[in-house]
């Protein structure tokens, strides 16, 4: 059994013609740059990094011990902060996620008009993205800060409103997060919609309307098909940059309170640098990034069935 | 068409039809505007606080205006006779890297759109990979990498190791698809190679999304932390976002002042960038669009 | 034509001769330390008047030094804090730097690996009195009874107050001081008195202030450990049960405030400078910061006074971290170049009464007694302090102890867990990381 898909495959290479020989040499030919250092700075790593999640492994590379899988025993059998911290990424993901594609969406509608001065409306909307999180982080721990030492508790409270402790209350800190992560970085939906917005012919419109088609139609029918390509590829991102979630916590929280919004890359951190327990660390990698790759090919299979590629 | 309009029923028609797009168009301006406005107040204030005396700060942080203004935060910010260098530095690296990434990623991602060679899609997969381990958990073999090789503290090991991005070929492939095929054929036939089919139709038609990319790309090799943080402690080649935040880092205090106006000072330039580039990505859609 | 070449090639011979001898001759050292880069204002500064920022104080420092010594050039590198991640790198590379300066409560798990370098012979050798250090302070550098670190300073949690408060709430005496707290139940009726007097809390709290560095030294002044016999930790006793009640309970009435989250903290440092709190429990290195800020008249606080960590239980007890330097050149470092660091290190703790400037408690009994360290703002207020300091357990679990520590008290404090159910959980995560040892 184990020899046959190989024999098959091997037998394809011999099967292609002369063209489809020079065709395949082309494409491996394109991909050969990218492929190599993709291999050195990207993949070797990742396998060097499941190496050491079998190992009981010091960050600064001493005390190094082949322990097999225990590190995933360990993970999967006790260890109750790596189940919270998938929770929190999760409840982040499901936060952010909706909230960065409905708002980018949005946005890109609202800034796909022929209207003086859109550039200027564009540039606005995407500014916050330039901002490194550093500052993100000095800025937005102001704006929702506790008392009414904060922006948005200021404005509350001229209105009669109670302050709200934002990020000091455990059910308040993840959607207080989320609604930063949204300002801070919707701006590259934005874009990424907006170039398909753009993609899409002027004329489908057009003949819609003759048919006596509404906005909504139009939209439902022309507009959202039409982003169909953008739309997958900003969902599977966006989770993907969800589930790795780190350094903006860090900064508005970290990790508080009392580790509520810890997320898992962050934990990863901890158990890796502030614990030197690298071996560990890794293990929590690799087991998310088996997590992230099944979701992923799964929203791919999904987003990809009768395209016909 | 029972009846024809005469020509005075259709210029009045037009006119209506104008005013009425002008009242749009005013009343679009002004739910952006609105919108715009709560955008932009997180970034008011760190403009404000970049002009303002920290002491004035502390006891009154929740102000939107410089007042009393201060140029001192930015006196402080440019008295670095090395902020010029690190700005160099920041941008030789940034450039280098989305340059070069734009270019072997968008040739991999053609590849991996329109030719057909053996295992595509699991090579695809394969690169895909990438995107799902975060930096955090392999910047020590990086590192080590880079160690063993004695090229530490150096431009090499700032620009290449962000060159190859699956998140990169993700886009970019995703974009390639949606290129008419009809357009390629046609090239083919008039006997276009593969290399310049890619140079001559798909980069050009991808000029929005590879300028989306660029500005990504730059803009993350700008603001990058953990990598050069490691990677390139002499100050020779120490880029601005490491060199600033080691000139505002008092081990105990905000300052709030010195640190936005730094912001700013590493800030500016992108917003340039962005406006320029943001005129590029309007037209390069016009060619897209003008072509169907 | 070819004399020409035979003088060129016994010029370059005799250039790069004199540059090897040169380069045998001139050392240089490398120094890994946080505090921040302020080359631009110091570079060429090589004198110390007037100075009382930490960076400033660290690079004119290194600038006399180096002008002192052309033959063993020190070159900083500017690190993040804590100091840890480049540090990190740089010893699993093999690359590590001469000196580095770390926290205390982190030397054990380094030296336990062999990443430090002994000290305790070449710092004799090189003129540091071991015997110099306060007992307090010297446990901070210390490792199974060897020197790792040369312990720097004592960054400890200090009571900032705001005299002008605690008169309206009659708790001054007539020599001026504020009538500080014995006993809970005292802390708790100054605290009301305070509150009823100002409607202002007597003391405010930020982060670590109000959790890890709060407990530790209340568990101390009960009389309880942090480690048992065989070294291992225990914070799950009866001493952390009733400091951690006793935390709460101050929560519960209401006198002193929900403490902010460690980002939030400037809000606490921004309220009492304001007048808008009697009180701040917070570090040593905010002493210069508020001194200053009353000098230039832009804050509603005027009378500034430094009192040490309430001393409420039978026995005194106070947090305190400090900056140590040490050498991450291994076990089998070159001896020359130990010793060339550790005299630099010996320049700077010899130099350390500048450094209490910023408001840092000093570590060696000599500098305590100088008159130049007395004669510094505040000094006597607080001076209980070195002696009453106390360090983590001088384990591998040091650092972990403070960050899980710290995370399991907030949850208590927020009333996310019972204080019972926190120092479970806190004993747990302890004793797991503890298994990752073996």
């Amino acid at each position: 059994m184990s020899v046959r898909p190989k024999a098959v495959s091997k037998d394809a290479i011999f099967r292609l013609s002369r063209i489809e020989r020079q065709e395949a040499l082309v494409g491996v030919a394109f991909i050969l740059p990218f492929l190599i250092l993709y291999v050195i700075f990207n993949f070797l790593p990742i396998l060097q990094g499941f190496w050491i999640s079998l190992h009981n492994w010091d960050v600064i590379g001493t005390n190094v011990r082949f322990v097999g899988f225990r590190n995933y025993e360990i993970l999967f059998g006790k260890d109750k902060l790596f189940w919270s911290s998938l929770e929190h990424t999760l409840f982040f993901a499901l936060l952010a996620g909706p909230g960065l594609i409905v708002t980018g969406l949005a946005l890109a509608l609202m800034l796909n008009q022929r209207v003086r001065g859109i550039g200027i409306f564009r540039t606005i909307f995407y500014m916050p993205n330039i901002l490194s999180v550093t500052v993100v982080g000095l800025v937005f721990a102001r704006v929702f800060a506790p008392g009414e030492r904060g922006f948005v508790n200021a404005v509350l409270s001229s209105i009669g409103l109670e302050p709200i402790p934002w990020f000091l209350d455990e059910a308040n800190a993840m959607p207080t997060i989320a609604i930063t992560k949204v300002w801070w970085s919707v701006g590259f939906n934005m874009l990424i919609f907006l170039a398909g917005l753009q993609e899409i012919s002027q004329s489908l419109y057009d003949a819609a309307k003759v048919d006596g088609g509404g906005r909504w139609t139009l939209f439902r029918h022309i507009t959202l098909p039409g982003l169909r390509r953008p739309m997958l590829f900003v969902i599977v991102l966006q989770l993907i940059a969800s589930v790795q979630v780190f350094p903006l916590i860090d900064v508005l929280t970290g990790g508080g309170p009392a580790g509520s919004t810890r997320p898992l890359v962050m934990y990863l951190f901890e158990r890796s640098f502030d614990y030197w327990q690298l071996g560990y660390g890794s293990a929590i990698a690799f087991v998310m990034f088996v997590f992230l790759f099944s979701i992923s090919i799964i929203q791919l299979w999904f987003f990809s069935r009768g395209e016909g590629d | 068409m029972e009846s024809v309009p005469s020509i005075n029923q259709l210029g009045a028609q037009q006119a209506e039809r104008e005013k009425q797009q002008t009242r749009r168009n005013l009343a679009i301006t002004a739910a952006m505007s609105i919108f715009a406005f709560v955008w932009l107040i997180p970034i008011a204030w760190t403009l404000a606080l970049s002009f303002r005396p920290e002491d004035s700060i502390t006891a009154n942080l929740t102000l939107l205006l410089p007042l009393p203004f201060t140029a001192e935060n930015y006196d402080f910010v440019f008295s670095s006779s090395r902020i010029p260098r690190w700005f160099l530095n920041s941008l030789i690296v940034a450039s280098l890297r989305t340059f070069l990434q734009l270019m072997i990623c968008s040739l991999a991602a053609y590849s991996f759109a329109r030719v057909k060679f053996p295992f595509r899609q699991t090579v695809f997969y394969f690169v895909l990979i990438g995107l799902m381990v975060p930096g955090q958990a392999t910047f020590i073999p990086v590192y080590l990498l880079f160690s063993n090789l004695k090229l530490l503290n150096s431009f090499p090991a700032l620009i290449v190791p962000g060159i190859a991005s699956p998140f990169a070929v993700f886009l970019l492939v995703q974009f390639f698809k949606g290129i008419p095929i009809e357009l390629e054929e046609a090239a083919r036939l008039d006997g276009a190679s593969r290399i310049g089919v890619y140079w001559r139709i798909f980069l050009p038609l991808s000029t929005p999304v590879l300028t989306a990319l660029a500005i990504f790309t730059f803009l993350g090799a700008w603001n990058e932390y953990l990598w050069p943080l490691v990677a390139a402690t002499d100050p020779e080649v120490m880029t601005i976002t490491i060199g600033l935040t080691n000139l505002t880092a008092t081990t105990y205090t905000a300052n709030y002042g010195e640190t936005m106006a730094a912001a700013w000072t590493a800030g500016l330039p992108i917003v340039g960038f962005f406006f320029v580039f943001q005129k590029r990505i309007i037209s390069g859609i016009q060619i897209s669009s003008g072509i169907k | 034509m070819r004399r020409l070449i035979l003088a060129l090639g016994i010029l370059v011979l005799a250039l790069s001769l004199g540059t090897t001898a040169l380069a045998q001759d001139a050392m240089t050292l490398t120094v890994l330390r946080f505090f921040g880069d302020c080359v631009d204002d110091f570079g060429d500064v090589t004198d110390l008047s007037g100075i009382t920022s930490e960076c400033g104080i660290i690079t004119v420092l290194t600038n006399i030094w180096n002008e002192e010594h052309p033959d063993m050039q020190v070159e900083t590198i500017v690190a993040d804090w804590p100091g840890t991640t480049q540090l990190n790198a740089a010893i699993a590379a093999g690359t590590p730097p001469d000196i580095a300066v770390l926290h205390g409560r982190r030397i054990p798990i380094y030296a336990s690996r062999g990443a430090l370098t002994p000290l305790t012979d070449v710092m004799e050798a090189v003129g540091i009195d071991a015997s110099d250090f306060t007992e307090g302070a010297a446990d901070y550098g210390l490792y199974q009874g060897e020197f790792y670190g040369v312990p720097f300073d004592l960054a400890a949690t200090i009571w900032h107050i705001n005299l002008d408060l605690w008169a309206e709430a009659g708790l001054v005496d007539d020599m001026g001081a504020p009538m500080l707290p014995t006993s809970p139940e005292d802390f708790i009726s100054a605290a009301e008195k305070v509150h009823a007097a100002t409607g202002k809390p007597i003391a405010e709290m930020a982060g670590q202030a109000a959790t890890v560095r709060s407990l530790t030294a209340y568990i101390y002044q009960l009389g309880g450990a942090l480690a048992d016999d065989a070294g291992n930790p225990t914070i799950d006793t009866p001493e952390a049960l009733e400091a951690l009640n006793f935390v709460l309970q101050l929560q519960d009435l209401g006198v002193v405030s929900r403490p902010y989250n460690e980002i939030n903290g400037a809000i606490a440092v921004e309220n009492f400078a304001n007048g808008e709190s009697a009180g701040l429990i917070d570090g040593t290195w905010r002493i210069n910061g508020f001194d200053r800020q009353i000098a230039e008249g832009e804050v509603a606080l005027k009378n500034y006074y430094v009192a040490d960590f309430p001393q409420l239980f039978d026995n005194p007890g106070t947090f305190a971290g400090s900056h140590n330097w040490l050498v991450p050149l291994g076990q089998n470092a070159d001896p020359a170049r130990v010793q060339a660091a550790v005299s630099f290190i010996k320049w700077l703790s010899d130099n350390s009464v500048v450094w209490a400037r910023v408001g840092h408690g000093m570590t060696r009994s000599s500098v305590i007694n100088s008159e130049e360290f007395q004669n510094l703002p505040h000094r006597a207020e607080y001076a209980s302090m070195s002696q009453n300091v106390r360090s983590v357990p001088r384990e591998v679990w040091g650092n972990a102890f403070w960050a899980i520590v710290h995370e399991e008290v907030e949850a208590a404090v927020l009333a996310i867990k019972t204080p019972e159910v926190a120092l479970a959980d806190a004993q747990a995560r302890l004793d797991d990381f503890i298994l990752f040892q073996s």
